[in-house]
């Protein structure tokens, strides 16, 4: 039987729900999870034992007394440490906030927290976001639970270690070029990058404003829906925020893929570990198999993803960190600074000629989008490196192989869901990525609970303690 | 690829304490983006192209 801790949102809510499992039992569980397995994880930067313990008290009253407030009541949630939480520690995984404790709270934990949701702690994270490593030199760098010699990708690395190691139910991250999708890749879970202003970035310390975006990561498709369910909405502090319908993601998740057109862009083939192409083609054999009439793309347009992405995003990132890189440089790890100063040698045409770029993208996606239902690659090309001595380059390295993948969905803002294929023969997992159209969310969840029920990861991961 | 003296120059124009050990890395990602830049010359038409850009609600209101 799978350890409580293991079970997702959506298989423990009837249990919470039909008083069957008490909240106490379940936190006190991902609790000791977390004290046994985070010495040797290090996904956690703060752990809230305290006020999640009297929370989870609070709910199982309430469930007791009949007032059941929906599927994330008493659930346990990790939050990325760069979302700002009030009155609790919110680092960016950077010297520069060590101490900053906030007087608000990011409206997306806010909602996540005012529908039952339970923090449980603040998660470790590349600094300020820029990496890909899940190497931190503050806080320590987090370990893959999968083979813990390995990196668990970044830069919401705590976020996807956390689920692997069963240390919470779900998780937040953030994505500028791939932080949730990269993570949930190398850890082996489901990451989702929705549509560019479904949910609020307001009181997320920022990385890049026009590549940000927040969103959940969670073991199974059905959790991801569930938490975007709550995290999505109209927020006017976001100047980026949508105000679109948020419809009910989590109806209809078994719809099934039969008949749906999936394209794959040329450019999504090239350049891959052999063993992530094998496993690639073999999900790909499987959807078809399910119903899904696969077609071969060419999309020109994906080159220029690289320079616009890093134009973008070290440019951004350099003039969100202009002041403090000039009067505490020595407060930033090697690999950012070198991130911002290369975003300062970049020049307002390169910029705007990566933006130009961008433009040209956004219409090819557009195009590609009249011929298919949804774009399908893998999520990176790689599984999850060893983690090597010299962390600058190594991530410099990794962010060089995987922005290239990760980034076209933000640089469109198109939703793109990274879902497990397997693993490879290093035991370490590979996943591929669905995108789609905007505000096509609920769709890329129907195919990712589709993907989810022909059980990619062939064996549990509580066999990897 | 940029000289790590004009690299260091430039930097110390804007204010930046300069770790020569940054040089380094900081050159490395300039050369991607130089080697990445090379994609846009498939596309000569590109200069036509909007750039994709924040406008931000606060003008717009004000216009």
């Amino acid at each position: 039987m799978t350890d409580i801790a293991f079970l997702t949102a959506t298989e423990l809510a009837p249990l919470l729900q039909t008083k069957q499992l008490s909240p106490v039992e379940l936190m006190k569980q991902v609790l000791e999870r977390i004290e046994k397995m985070d010495p040797s994880i290090n996904a956690y930067i703060t752990t809230l034992n305290e006020s999640a313990g009297k929370q989870a008290q609070e709910a199982e009253t309430a469930i007791m007394q009949g007032e059941y407030k929906g599927l994330l009541h008493g659930i346990p949630i990790g939050i990325k440490d760069n979302y700002q939480t009030k009155g609790i520690r919110t680092t960016g995984g950077s010297k520069l906030f060590r101490d900053f404790i906030p007087e608000q709270t990011a409206p997306s934990v806010d909602k996540l927290q005012a529908a039952g949701g339970i923090i449980i702690g603040k998660l470790n994270m590349n600094e300020l976001g820029a990496g890909s490593t899940g190497t931190n030199q503050l806080f320590g760098t987090t370990k893959n639970p999968w083979n813990t010699e390995h990196m668990p990708g970044g830069s919401s690395g705590g976020s996807g270690a956390a689920l692997a190691a069963g240390m919470a139910t779900l998780t937040t991250g953030t994505d500028t070029w791939g932080s949730n999708r990269i993570p949930a890749a190398m850890s082996g879970v489901y990451g989702l990058k929705p549509t560019y202003g479904l949910i609020s970035t307001y009181g997320i310390l920022p990385t890049a404003w026009s590549l940000d975006h927040a969103g959940p990561l969670a073991r199974s498709a059905s959790d991801i829906a569930l938490m975007l369910q709550y995290m999505a909405g109209y927020d006017p502090n976001d100047p980026a925020s949508l105000k679109a319908a948020v419809p009910d993601y989590t109806a209809d998740l078994n719809k099934g893929i039969n008949g749906i057109k999936i394209g794959i862009p040329t450019y999504y083939r090239e350049g891959l570990e052999p063993e992530v192409e094998k496993l690639f083609n073999k999900a790909v054999s499987t959807l078809q198999t399910m119903g899904v009439e696969i077609k071969e793309l060419v999309i020109p347009e994906l080159s220029m993803s690289t320079f616009s992405g890093f134009v973008i995003s070290a440019g951004e990132a350099a003039a969100a960190n202009y002041e403090p890189l000039q009067m505490q440089s020595a407060a930033y790890a090697q690999d950012t600074r070198a991130l911002l100063l290369s975003g300062t040698l970049t020049s307002a045409t390169q910029y705007m000629k990566a933006q130009q770029a961008r433009r040209k993208l956004v219409k090819a996606f557009q195009k590609a989008f009249d011929e298919v239902d949804i774009i399908l690659g893998p999520t990176i090309p790689i599984t999850a490196p060893a983690i090597g001595k010299n962390w600058a380059e190594q991530n410099l390295g990794v962010t060089a192989r995987c922005l290239p993948f990760a980034v076209p969905a933000n640089l469109t803002g198109i939703p793109s869901l990274s879902v497990p294929i397997g693993l490879c023969s290093n035991g370490l997992p590979a996943a591929m990525q669905f995108m789609g159209r905007h505000l096509s969310e609920k769709q890329l969840l129907q195919i990712g609970a589709a993907w989810e029920s022909t059980k990619p990861l062939s064996y549990m991961m509580d066999e990897t303690d | 690829m940029m000289e790590e003296k004009s690299i260091k120059k430039l930097l110390e124009l804007q204010g930046f304490p300069v770790d020569e050990t940054d040089i380094l890395y900081t050159q490395g990602i300039l050369a991607i983006v130089k080697q990445a830049q090379t994609s846009l010359t498939d596309f000569p038409d590109l200069y036509k192209e909007k750039p994709i850009i924040v406008v931000d609600k606060e003008v717009l209101a004000n216009d």
